[in-house]
């Protein structure tokens, strides 16, 4: 299923589709490795509110807010994550 | 510069890649650091090690991801590459320094700057934890891909230095003009593209792919844990500052005892006199007053270069994102403020890495209300002068709590002011946080020593040239005009220091400061520290009798009511008394409206919070 990587629950596998253009980090997000076909986790959650969260792609990890994550379209359809990288 | 006719080489990496450790490993522990023209960003800068065998310069560049610059210290490296730094800064070779560990992420730098038509050749750093991590990679397929010489290097174990320079040295006979350079920002096709050719070099050069760093992973699990993690960065905060109060007290003492030592010899050299007393009283003790506090600064920064360069720094970033977030900072504002309790300067300077210019100005703007350390003498000056030392609640110490205190106001009053620009949306909207968490290495000693080598040097220097000349002239204030003969009066109350601290006392009168303390305000407020300097040579140029040896702490506690000390305390929470933050605030910020504005608050908030002690412990005390 399509969703952003803010909605990607932790520990869960999925796919880069697209990161959104026209924010400042836009390019930066592209950069850093989140590119369509990409695995990406949620791999930990700031303490209390979640937020913001560390996230595994391409072998970097890198920690960002959820408002952020947000510009991220991922799929985690179960044929998408049932595959291992 | 001697320099200037050397080519330099220019180390370009991301942040990560061990880029500086790689330079200090080039470079020896001399080096040259300057400014970049029109910023106070450091330009660290040095000869290679003669022993490598070839005339070069080499530049160690702020980290970068990308020629997109993001952040202030990005920019720099992009106007460096792209010649925008005049003659006086311009590389004829680059050496890309890659991560080995991280090919994928490191690799797209190197063929930005290729693209850019510079000489170049690769260092593929930390080869050893590459290697340590069971990668297997094909050395020469990797330099035809890239059309580069690739050198396998560890700054740490120091190989692969001398092919490095080799290399660098025989790229250094080419001709380049870097102010021919056409450049556009990369469209995300091109970093797309440069991202698959990537992929592709790597399917063709690698030969076995490491295994991720495990050891990353399981700490991980450990220090970013929702309770553990925070646990664990509470008891790291504590463990620093324990470590700057009671392992820093003891050089300080040595130090003390040393400069007493030396002040008292002096004197006893000396016929008494004006010169015995420009000498001891004006020079040794002033700049003794600033250098007994630089073993606590400089544990700070040992114990801050060390989480850096460990990689923890990231972790505590992601860990205070949340609360920084609310009063408009971000994560990266923890590193500079966190700094600010050793000195706004560099922390002011270190904001650069916050790539939000709306959380760059906050954190910069609240930086001068952390508690430097060069409050600390004046803070423990007047604790131990007025707060008695009994034991509260059978725990701790008065003094100590009061200290405490002192801080925290500090740190609320800095969240405070964040808060209140964020509330009134003055520094801009648009703030967001982005960091990449590196592995976890073992913190390059070699760094971590010339990091502090330049902290130490910068300290001296400061407290040798601006602090020993303020001294001077407060001396010759407080001295001249001399008083006419059969004078009554005490003779600084002739003196142009007498003057104009009577000029602005009636300000100070409503917060409890008498007309000695307005005097050594003056000077007080080139740094700090020199208030506590300053009072000596008040107080003890005003007795007449120069044999008078009590401490200062007694005159101050004869002198002064309690409401007076606790609003001095006050005032020095707040006070802009360090010129030389606002004119580093100013280069870095460029905005005199701000920087006079932040002076002007802070000015107004010191006396109202002086204020409002001194009227509160008059009533109750």
């Amino acid at each position: 299923m399509r969703k952003t990587l803010k909605e990607l629950p932790r520990n869960t596998k999925a796919r880069v589709v697209d990161v959104a253009p026209g924010h400042a980090i836009s390019v930066r997000l592209v950069e850093l490795g989140f590119m369509a076909g990409e695995w990406v986790e949620v791999v930990h959650e700031a303490p209390l509110s979640r937020d913001p969260i560390v996230v595994e792609c391409a072998g970097t990890r890198i920690a960002l807010r959820r408002s952020e994550a947000s510009l991220i379209l991922v799929d985690d359809s179960p044929e998408c994550s049932g595959v291992q990288s | 510069m001697s320099g200037s006719e050397k080519v330099l080489v220019a180390l370009v990496g991301h942040p990560n890649c061990g880029k500086t450790a790689l330079f200090n490993a080039l470079t020896g522990l001399r080096q040259k650091v300057a400014n970049y023209p029109g910023v106070t960003v450091e330009r660290v800068e040095s000869d290679l090690r003669s022993d490598l065998g070839h005339p070069l310069r080499v530049l160690d560049l702020p980290g970068a991801y990308s020629l997109n610059p993001q952040s202030e210290d990005e920019k720099i490296t992009h106007d460096v590459l792209l010649g925008g730094m005049g003659t006086d800064v311009r590389p004829g070779v680059l050496i890309v320094v890659l991560d080995a560990t991280n090919l994928r992420l490191h690799l797209p730098i190197a063929l930005e700057v290729r693209e850019l038509g510079y000489p170049i050749c690769v260092a593929l750093n930390m080869i050893d934890l590459a290697e340590a991590a069971g990668m297997q990679l094909n050395v020469k397929a990797l330099e035809e891909a890239l059309g580069c010489r690739v050198i396998p290097t560890s700054a740490t174990r120091k190989d692969g230095l001398v092919p490095l320079v080799e290399a660098a040295a025989k790229l250094a006979s080419s001709e380049f003009d870097a102010s021919k350079i056409q450049w556009a920002p990369s469209t995300r096709e091109q970093i797309i593209l440069r991202r698959k050719s990537v992929e592709d070099i790597l399917r063709r050069t690698v030969v076995v792919p490491g295994h991720p760093s495990l050891f990353t992973t399981r700490v991980d699990r450990f220090l970013l844990h929702p309770f553990l993690g925070p646990l664990a960065l509470l008891a790291i905060v504590f463990l620093v500052f324990q470590a700057v109060f009671t392992l820093g007290a003891i050089p300080t003492d040595w130090i003390d005892g040393v400069i007493s030592n030396f002040a008292s010899w002096t004197r006893s050299q000396l016929s008494s006199g004006m010169l015995s007393d420009l000498l001891v009283d004006g020079i040794i003790s002033g700049v003794g007053a600033v250098l007994v506090f630089l073993p606590q600064i400089l544990i700070l920064f040992a114990s801050l270069l060390i989480l850096e360069d460990s990689g923890y720094m990231a972790r505590a970033a992601f860990l205070m994102d949340r609360i920084m977030g609310r009063v408009g900072l971000s994560g990266r504002s923890v590193l500079p403020l966190v700094s600010g309790f050793a000195c706004a300067i560099p922390a002011i300077i270190g904001s650069r890495s916050i790539q939000s210019p709306a959380q760059r100005l906050a954190t910069i703007l609240i930086t001068p209300v952390t508690t430097c350390s060069a409050r600390l003498p004046v803070y423990t000056l007047l604790i131990a002068a007025f707060i008695p030392n009994t034991v509260v609640a059978g725990l701790f110490g008065l003094q100590g709590f009061v200290l405490t205190l002192l801080y925290i106001l500090g740190a609320v009053s800095a969240f405070v002011f964040a808060g209140l620009l964020k509330a009134f949306n003055l520094t801009g909207a648009g703030g967001y946080f982005l960091l990449e968490l590196p592995t976890y290495r073992l913190p390059s000693m070699r760094t971590v020593l010339r990091g502090l080598l330049d902290r130490a040097r910068a300290f001296i220097v400061r407290a040798g040239t601006l602090i020993l000349s303020i001294m001077v002239l407060l001396w010759a204030m407080s001295t001249f005009p001399r008083p006419p003969e059969g004078a009554t009066q005490p003779s600084i109350n002739y003196s142009l220091a007498g003057k104009l601290g009577n000029i602005v006392a009636p300000l100070l009168e409503p917060i409890g400061f008498n007309w000695k303390i307005s005097v050594a305000m003056i000077p007080g407020f080139a740094a700090r520290e020199v208030l506590v300097s300053a009072l000596g040579t008040v107080y003890a140029v005003e007795s007449e009798n120069s044999e008078d040896t009590s401490a200062l702490t007694e005159k101050l506690k004869a002198d002064w009511s309690l409401p007076t000390a606790l609003s001095l305390l006050a005032w020095y929470v707040f006070a802009p008394q360090c010129l030389a933050t606002f004119a580093v605030m100013q280069r870095e910020i460029r905005s005199l409206r701000w920087t006079l504005l932040s002076f002007t608050v802070l000015l107004v908030v010191a006396w109202l919070a002086a204020f409002i002690t001194y009227q509160v412990a008059g009533r109750f005390l």
